[in-house]
């Protein structure tokens, strides 16, 4: 059987093809701004191509992500918990748990045996867009993803977690002081993981162990390595976090 | 969880409630009183003892506004901010505030002028500074009283001492306002008064116990009309009664003929304090999952509390009262009478919360909840105080939460709606729910 | 040897520490400068002030929400227990986010000694100091038990000649500042007063009549900007130094933590527990306390006279929402009396470049000698 999912994100939309529980083709493009049906359409295609196949063939494309009603091709929507959940057990049949941290979200969810979810938590409003401070400050720092993504060494100074406006004003004084970009962007992912800390310590049964990562930042090695000494284990990862989403959305659309 | 059809029908005593209601407009405008802001009382309605004195309360008036228009309210409350007052105090007194700054109301008619603002003891912090706003604003009459707390088990000294500061006050700010206004307030009254808010304790206490049955015979959104009926909107202290014992009836008649509010009922949840109040629609979309909620301490407490007692039945909570037959003789009778004997009455539905960390645990258990819907407000200290740690508490008993983000539940600025039903769809998804329609 | 104040902030828990090995005594920690320290101090006991500070807070969302970060760091500090030496926490009425930090720490820890005291809002009632006497009475009998010592009439009377004593070092420190250069900066102030918190105020005496001595053997500082400091608790000495390296001297404060902690004494009386509940009652209060007829703005003026100051600089703490209730009053007021003043939010964290820019700009309108004089107040909203 084909399938389809669809993530759209707030920075990034990402489609996946699966036939018979393997992804056959994939896509990212950028969300984009009003034009995000047209980004939908076009990362479908696309993901179709890659796939080698044709839209007619597929049972089901099912939506996900921030902007999931955006998708006006789509046969059914799913909460991005849902989908997150479904692509953790997918990749991880042993998994317990789920810590996914996009440019906007923050999710962590302690999977169940009889229903797929047992308790999850969002992250608070004023914790929203972790993601997307992180990759514009490394616009700002002049760090490409992957430099930004190695920024673990020492940092220069505490910046606030409570809050992104003040966050980027602490990163701005420290430039101005003339402290080194990357001591900067460590500086900010360690704040940026300590705010996404406090989501998972939302959980009441937190998982043990075995929570898998996902999300773009699951593809920060600095952020991810934060975010793990935070919360003292390490996490399962996936070959390409920014999907899971996307795959998570796909299984969703099968009715069990 | 079952998918099962409750019968249901509409409730009778509408017509009563509405026909109140119109009789209640009727009264106020054609009443020459001197205006005032406040809180008359939980218990008695003391204005109505005064010749021509009538107390509005800042919290519907906010509220309403803000349901209203809300390019009206964003203009109130930007009124108030930039005039130093807060971002993070209360929406009810910012669009109230507001709209007296701006000089005129959501409707355009002038902001009605306030002659006096006399006290609303609260345990929120924003509401214990809200009788100098009025008087900042120009100089009027002005008197004031304390909310008393204390943590742990009751105390005889400490009791004493906290009614004895609250009635000394509530009884000279009754002396002066009939000096200060001229009128003379009528102690038989007062007494009559009295008696009646006995009978309206009682009838609201039964219909509160209804709600615990399944299905619920009555919608929050009924609740919420009616509580207004003998609380906050003073109708009468008879016809409030006649009212609430209708309103008993039908509803003991509804729980023994399973009688449902929503007829596809399958998922119980209850909430804390007030709900957005200009967005009451959630109610009815969650009833697409068959999910019905249930009230608050908020919606039932403010009257009555129930709690569980050793042998498992459900009565009401045993606070300290006076005898139904005690003797009002005089005019500080009736004020101990008010204020009752237990100093940290009125707001039991708000310190509930306070003094026992699992007292949401006790009423979810009560009304047969499966989950919890909790507002986080941003600016309202008073009803987000406590509130994460109950979550967690309900959490760790097995009741699934949820909770959502806004401002205040009478300020629209930053309840994101798209997000708090794309949160409701989360929730409903991961305990298995589907709507009903799909 | 010149005392480092901020240096006994910092070690303030190895204090706490050595002074209980010291004695063997316990330690109590308060929310509120509303506590009244005297009838714990003549049980024997330490008040400690809890004091909010900075590290990345990881647990305080998941009991609170809609707190100010201070009160969240407090919360913080207590549940990860870096202040395990302290035997009870005591929260007296005041700011409700305070409340639920010590909520939140009391149920989390069940065994730990604990007590509300209830303190009038309507503080100027006539029966206002009855209620509050009421419930230092209430207090006294549990400090009693719970430490096993009889709080005598000498016991009071020897607490409340130590603190007293202590109130008046400070303010002898605080007339310092009045001179036109003075002798101690804004930031220097702030941490004598925060170490006074959480200090044995005996020992404190001492330590403060030295550092009065060395005080006015100093060279006098400099003739700067004088400004005053209004607002929520500020924790540490943040926007002081960021004033003082832009050119300017914070001479006076308004601050919970700062001159409220000590402007009244206690004046003894037979019935040292009314004695006590009026100095509470009496002294400046903040907004929820200031909840009659308002007194907090005139006595904010009357000190930007006293210590002529030429501007000040209102702060208030994100989610403050106390001081949200109040600031239309004291903007009125300073409006209506031409003196110039300057708003900001903050965070824990003083952001450095922005308030610096914020500072300076409001400090160089000070210079230019734009205000007083200019009217500018006319234009105002009210």
């Amino acid at each position: 059987m084909l399938i389809a999912g669809i993530d759209m994100g707030i920075e990034n939309t990402k489609a996946v093809i699966m036939k018979d529980g393997g992804i056959i083709g994939r896509s990212i493009v950028s969300t984009g701004g009003i034009d995000r049906p047209e980004q939908a359409r076009r990362v479908y295609d696309e993901a179709l191509n890659a796939a080698g196949i044709d839209a007619g063939d597929i049972k089901n494309v099912t939506a996900t992500g921030k902007g999931k009603y955006d998708i006006p091709f789509a046969s059914g929507v799913v909460s991005e918990t849902i989908a997150a959940s479904r692509a953790a057990r997918f990749y991880f049949p042993e998994a317990s748990g789920v810590m996914s941290v996009g440019a906007d979200e923050t999710i962590a969810v302690t999977l169940g045996d009889e229903r797929l979810i047992r308790e999850y938590a969002l992250n608070q409003k004023c914790a929203a867009g972790i993601g997307t401070f992180l990759k514009y400050l490394a616009m700002r720092l002049e760090l490409t993803e992957t430099q930004a993504g190695n920024c673990d060494g020492p940092d220069a100074g505490a910046i606030n977690e409570g809050c992104v406006v003040f966050s980027e004003l602490d990163a701005l004084s420290l430039l101005n002081n003339g402290a080194p970009g990357e001591a900067i962007m460590s500086s900010a992912i360690k704040a940026a993981a300590a705010r996404a800390a406090t989501v998972y310590n939302d959980l009441t049964i937190p998982p043990a162990g075995r929570v898998v990562i996902m999300g773009g930042l699951a593809k920060n090695r600095a952020f991810a390595g934060a975010l793990e000494k935070y919360l003292t284990f390490e996490f399962l990862n996936c070959e390409n976090p920014e999907y899971c989403g996307a795959v998570g959305a796909a299984l969703s659309g099968v009715k069990d | 969880m079952k998918n099962q059809r409750w019968e249901t029908k509409p409730l009778d005593c509408w017509q009563l409630a509405k026909e109140i209601r119109r009789n209640y407009d009727k009264a106020i405008a054609g009443r020459d009183s001197v205006l005032g802001q406040g809180n008359t009382s939980f218990t008695i309605d003391w204005q109505a003892a005064f010749p021509a004195i009538r107390v509005v309360e800042d919290n519907p008036v906010g509220a309403m506004m803000a349901a209203q228009d809300e390019a009206f309210a964003r203009r109130a409350r930007l009124a108030s901010e930039v005039r130093g007052w807060g971002r993070e105090i209360c929406g009810y007194h910012n669009t109230c505030w507001g709209a007296q700054f701006l000089g005129y109301t959501a409707d355009g008619k002038p902001f009605p002028e306030r002659q006096f603002t006399v006290p609303f003891p609260c345990v929120c912090d924003s509401h214990i500074k809200r009788g100098q706003q009025c008087r900042d604003y120009k100089p009027i009459a002005r008197w004031t009283n304390d909310f008393t707390m204390y943590i742990g088990e009751r105390d005889e000294k400490r009791e004493e001492a906290m009614l004895d500061h609250r009635n000394f006050n509530t009884l000279k700010q009754l002396n002066e306002m009939e000096t200060v206004f001229g009128q003379k307030l009528d102690d038989e009254t007062l007494f009559e008064l009295a008696r009646n808010c006995r009978l309206l304790k009682q009838y609201r206490a039964d219909v509160s116990y209804f709600m615990t049955f399944t299905p619920a015979p009555l919608s929050v959104k009924d609740l919420y009309s009616f509580f207004q009926l003998g609380s906050l909107a003073k109708i009468g202290p008879e016809l409030a009664v006649k009212f609430w014992k209708t309103l008993r009836d039908e509803v003991e008649w509804r729980v023994r003929n399973k009688i449902a509010a929503v007829g596809s009922e399958r998922f119980r949840w209850i909430e804390a304090h007030p709900p957005s109040w200009h967005f009451l629609k959630y109610y009815r979309y969650m009833e697409q999952y068959g999910a019905v909620c249930l009230g608050s301490q908020y919606t039932h407490f403010s009257q009555s509390q129930l709690e569980r007692k050793p042998d498992g039945s459900i009565d009401d909570r045993e606070y300290p009262v006076y005898s139904p037959d005690m003797e009002l003789t005089t005019r500080e009778d009736v004020v101990r009478f008010m204020t009752g004997p237990d100093a940290r009455a009125p707001h039991h539905f708000k310190i509930d919360e306070y003094l026992r960390p699992f007292a949401l645990n006790e009423f979810a258990d009560i009304f047969a909840a499966d989950g919890a819907l909790f507002g986080l407000w941003r600016a309202g200290v008073g009803c987000t105080l406590t509130r994460k740690e109950q979550a967690m508490r309900l959490r760790q008993a097995g009741y699934s939460v949820m909770c959502y983000e806004g401002a205040q539940s009478g300020d629209r600025v930053d309840l994101d709606e798209k997000r708090m039903l794309e949160q409701l769809d989360t929730w409903m998804e991961s305990l298995g729910l589907q709507k009903l329609d799909e | 040897m010149a005392i480092n104040f901020k240096k006994m902030v910092v070690g303030r828990h190895a204090y706490a520490k050595a002074w209980k090995e010291r004695g063997g005594g316990k330690i109590l920690g308060y929310f509120e400068t509303y506590f009244p320290e005297e009838i714990a101090y003549a049980a024997g006991v330490l008040p400690v002030r809890i004091l909010a500070e900075h590290e990345p807070d990881l647990i305080s969302d998941k009991w609170i929400y809609g707190a100010c970060y201070p009160v969240k760091d407090m919360a913080n500090q207590l549940l990860l227990g870096r202040m395990d030496y302290i035997n009870g926490l005591v929260n007296t009425e005041g700011c409700q986010w305070m409340f639920n930090a010590y909520e939140v720490v009391t149920n989390n820890r069940p065994g730990l000694f604990n007590h509300y005291l209830f303190l009038p809002d309507y503080t100027n009632s006539a029966t206002s100091k009855d209620v509050l006497r009421s419930e230092l009475d209430v207090f006294k009998t549990k400090m009693e038990d719970w430490t096993g010592n009889s709080i005598t009439d000498e016991a009071l009377d020897n607490a409340i000649e130590i603190y007293n004593k202590n109130r008046v070092l400070l303010r002898r420190i605080c007339e310092l500042r009045r001179a036109q250069k003075p002798v101690i900066t804004g930031s220097e102030y702030m941490h004598v007063l925060l170490a006074d918190q959480i200090a044995d105020k005996a020992e404190m005496n001492v330590i403060l009549e030295n550092y009065i001595t060395e005080l006015e053997n100093r060279e006098p500082g400099r003739d700067t900007l004088r400004l005053m400091l209004i607002g929520s608790e500020t924790w540490d000495s943040g926007l002081e130094e960021l004033i003082e390296s832009s050119g300017g001297n914070v001479v006076i404060d308004e601050l919970d933590n700062g001159t409220s902690y000590f402007w009244n004494n206690i004046y003894p009386q037979k019935d040292r527990l009314m004695a006590i509940s009026l100095r509470y009652l009496d002294r400046p209060h903040n907004p929820v306390k200031d909840s009659n007829w308002r007194r907090r703005p005139e006595h904010i003026f009357r000190l930007a006279e006293d210590y002529h100051v030429d501007g000040a600089i209102i702060q208030k703490q994100i989610y403050c929402h106390l001081h949200g209730t109040d600031n239309y009053a004291v903007w009125r007021l300073f409006r209506e009396r031409n003196m110039p003043f300057h708003y900001l939010e903050r965070d824990m964290f003083v952001p450095k470049e922005e308030t610096a820019l914020r500072i300076e700009a409001f400090m160089n309108m000070l210079r230019e000698g734009a205000t007083r004089l200019a009217g500018w107040h006319k234009k105002a909203l009210i």
